[in-house]
């Protein structure tokens, strides 16, 4: 039998047009997640992880010169050649998305329990009164403290903690098989962050789902991911399952970002180690491997010639020219 | 003991939708502008529904021998050049002024919200509807208007049809602006991300929040509408006589103000009135339903 994730993306571009001319946000991308699997997308601010959640539900305004590239397979269906109209069922349904602020992503003017019954009555066809028992039901599911009276609160009375579980709980409550998570504890403090995590972490064995988390933090991918894609300036540059990411990372960029890392037992005063330069725009793409101007490894050959995604091991994918010389733990770093 | 766990036992189960209601109230009684204001526009409105009442005389009867009478017991207002009672014609006339300024509000609520929605959403919409809104805001108001009634007549329903051509462009513009801003909000991308259509997003989740502007917006445009149908009826394009209206009583008395000052100062001071009050409640509203002023100065 051959296996068929539950979604894959195969070579995505997404290309906007802008007054400076057309920009790659995202370049080439493919990945896979599974039922029940938690995959991370790491990066730097900017380098298109949010984007490539948005292009997977297509979530572009029309006309505003987006194109997008690519096959999106999920549960076998393409979903860049559907229409608007089967995309409309897909969203909210199958594939839900919680986003990264939460103190913005609620309408002010509805109580929080109009919201998510708003979701429940528009793909599962339930009555007022069947969506209003399912929206306590849920409020309870993650977490809200007696749901029966916070069901009519309006999102301000709430604190940032409760507004991210009631996104969890609008982005859950149609039982969904695949939940894409945009920084969704961004905005909040380490306590609340681990609750939060937890309980997606919960509801995902209880529904089976699969999880694309987009985060910067690598302490929450640690926690909670089954595998890394690390993405830099548009392209993914490691691939990994978490364990072989963290002990044995063999891009020069994953061993930046792992070094950048404060550790709980290192020097006081001593200075977090920092990725020299700065991302280049999108705009000024470099010739050859994207992160060579900040590379200590790179060569000429770096400069000219861009590296392709090279199979190192099972499950474990690397986009530079120099991965044999880095070792294990990446410690022959500059060598 | 008996009547303390009574007040208790009342005062707790408060449902959440009439707290609500109730926390609004208070706000709304504490704040001088809208409580001034609303007064002064329920007064004229009470003076528009109870215009039989309030006079036994007829707005349209003449009497030669009670021509130009100044104020008195029997002619409160005193009486015009007609011999028709001032204070009958100025009571029917707030009829005019205000039923054609309520109607004015209703349209352009409803035209400049669909419009300034529309506009705020759909791009390609927008160039088109805002270079039309552009076009008609080049015209001052009073001459649009006026150019308009000349091709429909004067008449009140082409009045409201006037007004309301001159002012949809600024409602719609208010709304646009402010639809545009909640366009971009998360909670907007959120709707599209649970897979709602695009009526949905526009009707239900951006139009409420563009409700409080629109309030704001809508009583400052019926002091604007009262103010213009004046005038209009002053210049003698609007109401036309003999029916009274604010606008065409001042024509009448304008003449002979030395003579007659009270058909000047009477209709002059109701629309005075009535426009103080409508800008008094729409500067009120606005402190209350913006979010972004400051309540403690009020």
């Amino acid at each position: 039998m051959i296996h068929v994730p539950l979604l894959e993306v195969k070579n995505l571009r997404t290309t906007f047009s802008t007054e400076l001319g057309q920009v790659t946000a995202v370049d080439g991308v493919s990945f896979q997640v599974d039922s029940g699997e938690t995959v991370g997308l790491v990066g730097e601010s900017g380098c298109g992880k949010s984007v490539t959640s948005l292009s997977i539900l297509r979530l572009f305004r029309k006309h505003s010169g987006t194109r997008l590239t690519g096959e999106i397979f999920f549960e076998q269906k393409e979903l860049l050649q559907s229409s608007m109209e089967e995309l409309q069922e897909i969203r909210g349904n199958r594939i839900s998305m919680i986003f990264q602020d939460p103190m913005s992503s609620l309408n002010p003017v509805y109580t929080v329990g109009n919201q998510i019954a708003e979701s429940l009555m528009l793909h599962q066809k339930l009555s007022k009164k069947a969506a209003q028992e399912k929206t306590i039901e849920m409020l309870t599911l993650v977490g809200i403290p007696s749901p029966d009276k916070r069901v009519n609160d309006y999102p301000h009375q709430l604190s940032g903690g409760m507004r991210q579980r009631v996104m969890i709980a609008m982005g859950l409550c149609c039982q969904p098989k695949l939940l894409i998570a945009d920084e969704p504890t961004t905005a909040l403090d380490v306590t609340i962050q681990a609750q939060i995590l937890d309980l997606m972490l919960d509801l995902q064995k209880q529904l089976q789902m699969g999880i694309l988390l987009i985060t910067h933090d690598l302490g929450v991918v640690a926690e909670v991911c089954d595998r890394v894609l690390v993405m830099y300036l548009g392209q993914i540059v490691e691939e990994a399952s978490v364990e072989t990411l963290f002990e044995n990372p063999k891009h020069p960029y994953t061993i930046g970002l792992m070094k950048s890392i404060p550790t709980i037992d290192g020097k006081r005063g001593k200075k977090l180690h920092v990725i020299e330069g700065i991302v280049p725009s999108l705009h000024q793409i470099p010739k050859g491997c994207r992160f060579a101007p900040r590379c200590p490894l790179a060569d000429e050959k770096c400069r000219q010639h861009p590296p392709d995604l090279f199979e190192i091991a099972r499950l474990h994918q690397v986009r530079c020219w120099h991965h044999e010389r880095i070792g294990v733990g990446g410690v022959a770093f500059g060598g | 003991m008996e009547t303390s766990s009574v007040t208790i036992a009342t005062s707790q189960p408060v449902a959440p939708s009439r707290h609500h209601v109730r926390v609004a109230m208070n706000r709304f009684f504490a704040n001088r502008l809208a409580v001034s204001g609303s007064i002064l526009v329920l007064f004229i409105t009470l003076i528009c529904v109870l215009a039989p009442l309030l006079t036994s005389y007829d707005p349209l009867e003449m009497k030669v021998q009670d021509r130009l009478k100044p104020p008195s017991t029997s002619h409160w207002f005193g009486t015009d050049e007609f011999g028709r009672d001032v204070f009958t014609r100025v009571v029917y006339g707030s009829r005019i002024s205000m039923g054609v300024g309520f109607s004015v509000v209703v349209i352009t609520s409803i035209v400049g919200l669909l419009f300034g929605l529309y506009s705020a959403y759909y791009r390609r919409l927008d160039n088109f509807l805002m270079r039309i809104n552009d076009g008609l805001m080049a015209f001052p108001a009073i001459l649009l208007a006026i150019a308009i009634l000349a091709a429909l007549g004067p008449k009140m329903s082409n009045v409201i049809i006037a007004l309301s051509v001159v002012y949809i462009p600024t409602v719609a513009r208010a709304i646009r602006s402010v639809a545009i801003t909640v366009r971009e909000q998360t909670y907007i991308e959120a709707i599209h991300a649970l897979g709602g259509k695009s009526w949905r997003v526009i009707w239900l989740h951006i139009a409420p929040n563009c409700l409080s502007p629109l309030i704001v917006q809508a009583t400052f445009i019926f002091a604007y509408a009262v103010i213009t149908e004046a005038s209009l009826s002053f210049l003698g394009a609007g109401t036309p006589p003999p029916e009274p209206s604010w606008g065409n009583i001042l024509n009448d008395g304008r003449t002979i103000m030395k003579q007659a000052w009270w058909m000047t100062v009477f209709p002059g001071l109701s629309i005075m009135i009535t426009v103080l009050g409508l800008n008094l409640l729409g500067d009120g509203l606005r402190d209350l339903l913006d979010p972004h002023t400051n309540r403690a100065k009020k």
